[in-house]
């Protein structure tokens, strides 16, 4: 991939917004010729006025009836055994 | 497969869906309710049908939205995914997904196709997102789709193990495209799994190092670089986006295997170790989770406890 700046008003806009600069990225090999160009929205780091504490406790506020996925932590679990028995199911990519 | 149990395999929300029960007389009972589970979490969470309770949410264009509880749910176990790995599995990727290709339900997508010229931009992200789960109103800002396949899956496995089990009376396993949870009575011996790089029928040998492990509660989960790859013009793209960059993340790591508490944490785990890449093992190790690593090389590192034996 290749990369280029932006345009000066596009980076400082992006800062007068407090948020991340923007880049331009070409995806594929010879960036001349290229097709499909497009803008995509991507989640940067930001430092903006919305409360992170307030959607991180939204996230963690325990309304679930089965498992409890509310806490502030992964949730462990006792490691996994070796298995001499014929697999009932298998866990990969999908 | 042990004479014990009952099992059914089919295709559904894209992938692969496996059933096992403790009881067979209740498999039919069990694949009913699964069955429902699932339209209706497409139904609310799809990215790819028009109709889907998500899409729907493009016209509110940034203007808070009373959805369906299941949708609530899931965006909120998407949320909590962002806030437990500091935004590195982020909701908010749907664009991105689209502009490099995975704009359909991947069976769908052109295995190979033109470069593409993408623009990186700021946007708003998950902490953009409001969730008032008194009244299930969401908020999502204008412009952004969410994307909430890093979540649904493992965490619809948890409510459909959980609620079939408590229903029917005996084990359940659950697997959702290779998230599984488990739930209710354990066969004897645990729950067999096969750990591979990408997940497929058991009775069919898997490619790459194996594993077969057993669980006994909780849930287990895979995120490969090796699943749902397509090429645009000399580059290779995947399906796990880092949100710091908004490619497909280009780690150490090509599959990662967690078990943890449940399934949903468990997926949130191994998508975060992939784009960690590698911090991901001192990251795992931390938190405690018995995790199975997979280089691009195909050697093997596990965490935590998980059994070093593999073929």
């Amino acid at each position: 991939m290749t990369s280029s700046p932006t345009s000066a008003s596009a980076r400082q806009h992006a800062r007068n917004r407090g948020l991340a600069a923007v880049s331009a990225i070409t995806i594929g090999a010879a960036a001349a010729g290229a097709v499909g160009a497009a803008s995509i929205a991507i989640g940067l780091s930001a430092t903006t006025a919305t409360s992170a504490s307030s959607q991180a406790q939204a996230a963690t506020s325990s309304t679930s009836t089965n498992n409890d996925d509310s806490g502030s932590t992964l949730q462990a679990a006792p490691a996994p055994a070796t298995s001499n028995n014929a697999p009932v199911a298998t866990t990969g990519g999908s | 497969m042990s004479e014990q149990l009952g099992w059914a395999q089919w295709q559904a929300i894209g992938t692969t869906i496996r059933l096992v029960v403790t009881d067979p007389t209740r498999l039919q009972a069990a694949r009913g309710m699964l069955t429902d589970d699932l339209a209706a979490l497409d139904l609310a969470c799809s990215r790819f049908r028009p109709d889907s309770e998500l899409m729907a949410l493009d016209v509110s264009a940034g203007r808070p939205t009373t959805v369906s509880t299941l949708l609530a749910g899931a965006v909120r176990a998407a949320l909590r995914g962002a806030a437990l790995t500091d935004g590195l599995v982020d909701p908010t990727v749907g664009r991105a997904m689209e502009t490099i290709g995975y704009d359909r339900d991947f069976a769908s997508v052109p295995a190979s196709g033109q470069a593409i010229r993408v623009t990186v931009s700021h946007v708003p992200q998950w902490r953009q997102i409001r969730l008032d789960e008194s009244t299930n109103m969401l908020t999502v800002p204008a412009g952004v789709r969410l994307d909430l396949g890093a979540t649904a899956k493992a965490w619809a496995a948890d409510r459909s193990a959980e609620g079939i089990a408590a229903a029917i009376g005996c084990g359940v396993l659950v697997s959702l495209g290779g998230d599984i949870a488990v739930a209710g009575e354990v066969p004897v011996g645990g729950w067999s799994i096969r750990v591979q790089d990408i997940t497929g029928d058991p009775a069919e040998p898997a490619q790459g190092p194996v594993s077969v492990i057993t669980i006994r509660e909780g849930g287990l989960a895979t995120s490969s670089t090796t699943a749902r790859r397509w090429r645009r013009g000399g580059d290779m793209m995947h399906h796990i986006l880092d949100p710091r960059t908004g490619r497909p993340a280009d780690g150490d790591w090509r599959t990662v295997s967690v078990a943890a508490g449940c399934a949903l944490d468990a997926n949130i785990a191994s998508t975060a170790a992939i784009i960690r890449g590698s911090s991901a093992t001192s990251w795992l190790t931390k938190l405690g989770l018995p995790a199975r690593l997979v280089a691009i090389d195909g050697s093997v590192t596990t965490l935590a406890g998980w059994p070093k034996v593999s073929s």
